[in-house]
């Protein structure tokens, strides 16, 4: 199947899936629109009610992300005694809490310590059911679960009173209780095994898209704008509603782009207008003009410096859809067919969209592109790099295993893909054994300057191989602190760290340091700085070592002008 | 020579327990193994999402067979 054939299909088959309601003989009827899923992933499902119903329908709506899926159910189990006998990708805690006659409070302890138990034995991806009810005291108890799984690693709250309250009355259809042993209602069944697939089990195996690039014509409004004038578009509630959306997307900090083949001069003028709900300071970035879209994509993936892969492009238009589709490879494409209230329903069920809850990072990583334009500014001013350096104000906090970082080291971990040097994607499991290990080390970098404060953008996981040698396993600089020459800066205070916090246990003379890589497709400026700071060429996979005493220690922490800290930023805990 | 409403009911059951299947006029839980009691329900939802019909409880329990469902689907007014 050609890539442009391949693009028309999977535009037909989403409006199958992001259907107001989705019919399950138009999903069956469907199979074999799309290829062959490329990825097979096991889930295991713990319960105590019915799952087949939704388990049923999750493969048709999983194949448009290209996976497919292979179920396996426990006993039916009140208990949740958890007879493991394998990994999967995602195991899965699915309850009717109903049939509990424990008070709340120690229904909530006795689950907790459930699933503190299969934590310990998995390490899989968890997704645990909330009770499907809107009142007390079950609000209170989905708040609690959601508040105490917090210190778990890679266990999430299924939001099932979200989809329950959506639906109403229909969520529930007692008719099915003698005759399938569930209430769950098919509009319910449909509903589930949509936002499974296409929502969470996303997010939990995947990280979030990073940017949004919406055309304009036909898609935000009515009409062209170059043939019917600013006046001539029609902009009706529904596409009000639709700004709203991505202003929503905006505020949870996804990166908002236009690309439109249209004058610059009416684009600003329309956004100035006050006739769009687009509050158009959340768009960071626009490519607006008469070349081939995939030259505008290609430039607003620059100046956003992120992949084409971390990208969504909604066009009305199924040929400029699949002309960037070509010209960006493993960009994501969503046709913007009907209304805008089917737009508005896509975006919200669009894979790697969703979120388990709000990174601060997301949000910081929206102010860094806007400063990195000052921050260019004042380099050219300044002709001495020194001073250029002085000018910024740098502050740099290295702390040496925060485990209140967990999540954000583990969101480094997965989301980083230029400056990664090993590339592990290490599970929330395995960062926390970096955190707590005697033998590992992780040390947590964050990073301001005058211009903005970029949060946490370093992450170095080390073990000591022995005593005197110090293993670098993976580095990862978020994309956000680059261009600031300060990866030097930052590798080498984080390790000096390391070594005085080991000070007690190991000697530090003669200290050797090796650093694992492996090539990735994007990881080139890591390896190409590895090279650098070691004089080494790099392979395929490797590692590559250095003394510590032969690593230019003073004179890039002691000669550059930056106020380095070992202690939390404030407001960091 | 089967009618209108029964050539439906046995491609929508087809659809239902999969295209490996020869489903027939005489199709029934008692001679068809892949139809268990979970593709029993699975069915059923499918039956009243082609047919927009809703049955009741007592009539769920008889959805046993192509005969019964044509039967029951002609009760609802289907033709």
């Amino acid at each position: 199947m050609s890539a442009p054939s391949l693009l028309l299909d999977k535009a037909e088959y989403q409006h199958l899936i992001f259907a107001e309601k989705p019919r399950r003989i138009d999903l069956i009827s469907s199979a074999n629109l799309l290829p062959e899923p490329v990825r097979d992933l096991t889930i295991g499902v713990y319960r105590n009610t019915p799952f087949e119903f939704i388990a049923s329908l999750v493969p048709p709506f999983l194949a448009y992300t290209h996976k497919k899926c292979q179920f396996t159910f426990s006993d039916y189990d009140d208990s949740l005694s958890f007879n493991i006998t394998k990994t999967n990708d995602i195991d899965i805690v699915w309850l009717d809490y109903d049939r509990y006659s424990l008070p709340i409070n120690d229904l909530l302890k006795w689950l907790l310590e459930r699933l503190s138990t299969l934590r310990k034995q998995t390490t899989s991806s968890i997704l645990v059911s909330s009770s499907h009810q809107n009142t007390e005291p079950w609000i209170e108890f989905n708040q609690a679960l959601r508040t105490s799984l917090r210190q778990l690693p890679s266990v999430y709250v299924l939001p099932i009173e979200e989809v329950a309250a959506m639906l109403g009355l229909g969520y529930l259809d007692s008719r099915f209780s003698s005759v399938g042993a569930t209430r769950i209602s098919d509009r319910a069944n449909m509903e589930l095994a949509r936002q499974f697939a296409l929502k969470w089990i996303p997010a939990a195996l995947s990280p979030r898209l990073k940017a949004i690039v919406f055309d304009l014509d036909n898609t935000l409004w009515g009409g062209v704008l170059g043939e019917d004038g600013i006046h001539g578009l029609s902009i009706s509630d529904e596409h009000r509603q639709l700004h709203y959306k991505i202003n929503e997307l905006a505020n949870s900090g996804i990166i908002i782009g236009l690309l439109s083949r249209n004058s610059p001069d009416d684009v600003e003028e329309i956004l100035n207008s006050g006739k769009l709900g687009l509050d158009h300071n959340l768009i960071t970035g626009k490519s607006i003009g008469w070349g081939p879209k995939s030259d505008g994509m290609h430039k607003l993936a620059e100046y956003f410096r992120i992949s084409f892969d971390s990208i969504l492009f909604v066009d009305d238009n199924p040929g400029e859809l699949a002309e960037v589709g070509i010209g960006c490879p493993e960009i994501h494409l969503l046709h913007a067919r009907g209304d805008s209230k089917d737009l508005v329903r896509a975006l919200d069920l669009y894979p790697g969209l969703f979120t388990w809850g709000i990174e601060v990072t997301d949000r910081l990583r929206l102010n860094d592109i806007i400063m990195n334009l000052a921050r260019d500014a004042a380099k050219r001013e300044a002709n001495d790099p020194v001073l250029y350096m002085e000018s910024l104000k740098v502050c740099i906090n290295v702390v040496v295993n925060p485990t209140s970082c967990r999540s954000r080291l583990h969101q480094l971990s997965n989301k980083t893909n230029q400056f990664n040097l090993s590339l592990s994607r290490l599970m929330e499991s395995d960062v926390s054994d970096y955190l707590e290990s005697q033998e590992k080390n992780v040390v947590a970098v964050w990073l301001k300057d005058r211009f903005s404060n970029s949060g946490l953008i370093a992450g170095i996981f080390t073990h000591w191989s022995s005593e005197s040698l110090l293993i670098i396993d993976d580095l990862c600089i978020s994309c956000r602190a680059l261009g600031r020459n300060l990866e030097d800066y930052i590798v080498l205070a984080s390790i000096r760290e390391i070594l005085r916090e080991s000070s007690t246990c190991y000697p530090l003379l003669s200290v050797r340091i090796g650093f694992s890589y492996a090539k990735g497709r994007r990881n080139e400026p890591a390896l190409k700085w590895l090279s650098r700071l070691t004089g080494e060429e790099t392979g395929d996979s490797g590692i590559v070592f250095l003394d510590w005493q032969d690593m230019p220690v003073n004179d890039v922490i002691c000669t550059m002008p930056i106020q380095l800290m070992d202690t939390f930023p404030a407001n960091e805990n | 020579m089967k009618t209108d409403l029964e050539r439906r009911v046995i491609s929508t059951l087809a659809l239902a327990l999969g295209p490996d299947l020869m489903v027939s006029i005489e199709s029934a839980r008692s001679n068809t193994p892949a139809w268990d009691s979970l593709k029993k329900v699975e069915i059923i939802f499918i039956l009243e999402e082609e047919f927009d019909v809703q049955f009741t409880e007592s009539e769920l329990i008889e959805l046993e067979s192509v005969h019964s469902i044509v039967a029951i689907l002609k009760d609802h007014g289907i033709t």
